[in-house]
C-alpha cells in the first residue's frame, strides 16, 4: 500500500489541531520558491535533465531532512494518488499534472511538503494548523537551510533568490493563511475586503490557491509582493491581515445572530438535517453545507454532542469526501454518481441522524 | 519643401491642406506639436512600442538563448542569468510588480554561518534612500544617510 493511500483514510493533522475556538483560521502555510545552481529554470531543461533534477532533489531531501518522511516520484503514482495530494494541499496541480518529471518530499506529519521540478526546480512548504505562520515560517525555514548544505540555490546579490516568474523573486516566500468567513459572505461584506486587500497587496484566493473557487466559505490570503521586504515583516503583514479579517468574520457573526437569528438557526438546522439524510451528495453541496453547519455550531445555534458534529470531525469530511480521496478508498466511486452516493454514506456516518 | 523638375531643384513653402491637394510628399513626418507641447515622448502606448521595439532587437540570453519576445508569452526566465541579460528591463518589471528591486530578505548562509550580502544590501539601500532624500530636498536626513553610507563603506578601526 503507497503512503498516500495509508494516509488518505485520515484527515491531515494540521486540520486538527487549530487553538481558533470560533474555527475562522483554518491553518497556516509558508512556501519558499528556490532554483538548484548550475541549471535552467523548468521551461529550458530537457526531460532527462528535468528527471535527473528530481532524483536530486529527493536524495538531498533524504539526506538533509531527519523527520520521518517519504520520497515520491510522481511517475510511481496513479492519477486518483496524484489527485489525492492535491487535495491534501501536499502538491500543486500543475506538479502533478503529468506533462513533466516531477517528485515530492513529505513529513509524514504532513507539516512539510517539498516540491520537484514545479514551476521553480524547488518549492518547499511549511504547514501549521489555526493561525500560526511563525510556526509554519520556522519550518520550512529550518528546511531550506538543510537543503541548501546540499543543493547551492541560486541567489542574485541585489535580486534575492531567483525563480523562474519574476513575481516569486526575493525572498520567494509566500505566506499564506486559510479562513472559514460564511457570515462575510452571507451578509455581503467580503466585497469591501477583498478590495482593501488588493491595495495591500494581497491575494484571496480559494482553499487551493490560485484558480480555485471559494468554495464552503473557505478563503485563502498571501502575500503578493516577495522582494523589497524581509521574510518576518511578510509573515507580520499577512498575519494582521488575517487577524483582522478574523475579527471582522466574528463581528459578522455576532450581527447575523442579533439581526437574523431564525435564519442562521435555520440554515444550520437545514444543513444538519441534508447532510444527515441525504443520499447523494456533490462535492459543492457538502462544502456548502458544511460551512452553514461549522458556523450554526460556533454560534452555539446548533448543539454539538445532538448533532454528533464537531469541528475537527466536520473538517475531516470537507478533506476527506474530496474526489480523490473517496476513489482511493473506494474503487467504485470513479464513477461521479456512485461517487456521490459513496460520499452521503460517509457523512451520514460521522453524523447523528436523530438529534 | 524641395521640389524637383526638369534636372532643376526649387524650394517652396506650402501648407498641409495644399500639399495633400498637389498629392506632394512630404520630406518628412510633420511634427505633432500636441505631442510636443505634452512631453509626449513618453506617451504609454509609444513607451510599450519602444520597450518593445528595442526587445526585439536585443539578442537571447548568452546562457538559455530565450529572448525578450519569447518571455512576453508567458513571463517565465528560462534561466538565472536572465535576470542579468535583460538587464534595466528586469529590474523596471520587478519594480512594477513588487514596488522594490532591492531584496532585503535572508540569504544563503556564508562560511562564517551568517547571511552573505547582508552587507551590500544594506549599502545599496542607503544609496537610495540617500539619493532620494536629495532629490526630495529633505538635506538634514541626507546629511545623515550620507554619514551612515560612510560608515556602511569604510571600514571601522581596528581593534
Amino acid at each position: 500500500m503507497s503512503w498516500i493511500v495509508e494516509q488518505a483514510s485520515t484527515a491531515s493533522p494540521w486540520l486538527h489541531s487549530g487553538s481558533d475556538p470560533a474555527g475562522v483560521t483554518v491553518c497556516s502555510r509558508v512556501r519558499l520558491a528556490r532554483a538548484v545552481a548550475g541549471r535552467p529554470f523548468q521551461r529550458k531543461l530537457s526531460p532527462s535533465r528535468q528527471q535527473e533534477l528530481v532524483q536530486d532533489v529527493l536524495s538531498a531531501c533524504a539526506a538533509g531532512i531527519s523527520a520521518p518522511s517519504v520520497g515520491i516520484d510522481l511517475s510511481t503514482l496513479s492519477t486518483v494518488e496524484r489527485l489525492a495530494l492535491v487535495e491534501r494541499r501536499l502538491a500543486s496541480r500543475e506538479l502533478v499534472s503529468g506533462k513533466h518529471p516531477a517528485g515530492v518530499f513529505v513529513a509524514d506529519d504532513e507539516s512539510l511538503a517539498i516540491m520537484a521540478n514545479e514551476e521553480d526546480h524547488v518549492r518547499l512548504q511549511a504547514f501549521a494548523p489555526g493561525l500560526d505562520v511563525d510556526t509554519a515560517l520556522a519550518g520550512v525555514v529550518a528546511a531550506d537551510r538543510s537543503l541548501e548544505r546540499l543543493l547551492p540555490w541560486v541567489f542574485h546579490d541585489r535580486f534575492g533568490y531567483l525563480t523562474a516568474c519574476h513575481t516569486n523573486a526575493g525572498t520567494g516566500m509566500r505566506v499564506s493563511v486559510m479562513l472559514h468567513l460564511p457570515a462575510l459572505d452571507e451578509t455581503g461584506e467580503i466585497k469591501p475586503i477583498l478590495k482593501a486587500c488588493e491595495k495591500l497587496h494581497l491575494a484571496v484566493r480559494g482553499a487551493h490557491g490560485e484558480g480555485s473557487d471559494p468554495g464552503g466559505h473557505l478563503y485563502q490570503i498571501s502575500n503578493l509582493r516577495s522582494l523589497g521586504v524581509d521574510e518576518p515583516t511578510l509573515v507580520r503583514q499577512v498575519r494582521a491581515a488575517a487577524t483582522r479579517i478574523r475579527d471582522a468574520e466574528l463581528t459578522a457573526r455576532e450581527s447575523l445572530v442579533v439581526r437574523s437569528k431564525g435564519l442562521v438557526e435555520d440554515r444550520g438546522w437545514r444543513a444538519w438535517g441534508l447532510l444527515a439524510h441525504a443520499r447523494s451528495l456533490t462535492y459543492d453541496e457538502l462544502a456548502e453545507h458544511l460551512g452553514w453547519l461549522r458556523l450554526a455550531l460556533a454560534l452555539g445555534v446548533l448543539n454539538a454532542p445532538a448533532t454528533g458534529s464537531d469541528r475537527p470531525g466536520l473538517a475531516s469530511l470537507l478533506l476527506l469526501g474530496q474526489p480523490g480521496h473517496l476513489q482511493l478508498a473506494h474503487t467504485a466511486a470513479a464513477d461521479p454518481a456512485v461517487r456521490d452516493q459513496l460520499r452521503a454514506t460517509l457523512v451520514r456516518s460521522r453524523l447523528s441522524s436523530d438529534p | 519643401m524641395q521640389l524637383a523638375e526638369d534636372g532643376a531643384r526649387s524650394e517652396a513653402h506650402v501648407c498641409l491642406g495644399c500639399q495633400q491637394k498637389l498629392g506632394l510628399q512630404p520630406d518628412r513626418e510633420p511634427f505633432d506639436v500636441a505631442m510636443i507641447l505634452a512631453g509626449a515622448e513618453t506617451k504609454p502606448s509609444d513607451e510599450s512600442r519602444l520597450v518593445r521595439a528595442v526587445a526585439e532587437t536585443e539578442t537571447g540570453c548568452p546562457a538559455c538563448g530565450l529572448t525578450p519576445s519569447e518571455h512576453q508569452v508567458n513571463h517565465l526566465f528560462g534561466c538565472p542569468v536572465d535576470y542579468d541579460s535583460f538587464g534595466k528591463h528586469v529590474a523596471s518589471m520587478l519594480k512594477r510588480y513588487h514596488g522594490s528591486d532591492l531584496h532585503l530578505g535572508r540569504g544563503p548562509v556564508g562560511k562564517n554561518g551568517t547571511d552573505t550580502g547582508d552587507l551590500e544590501r544594506h549599502r545599496i539601500q542607503l544609496e537610495q534612500e540617500l539619493r532620494e532624500a536629495i532629490a526630495q530636498e529633505r538635506f538634514e536626513e541626507a546629511a545623515r544617510l550620507r554619514d551612515r553610507l560612510r560608515g556602511a563603506v569604510e571600514p571601522g578601526p581596528a581593534s
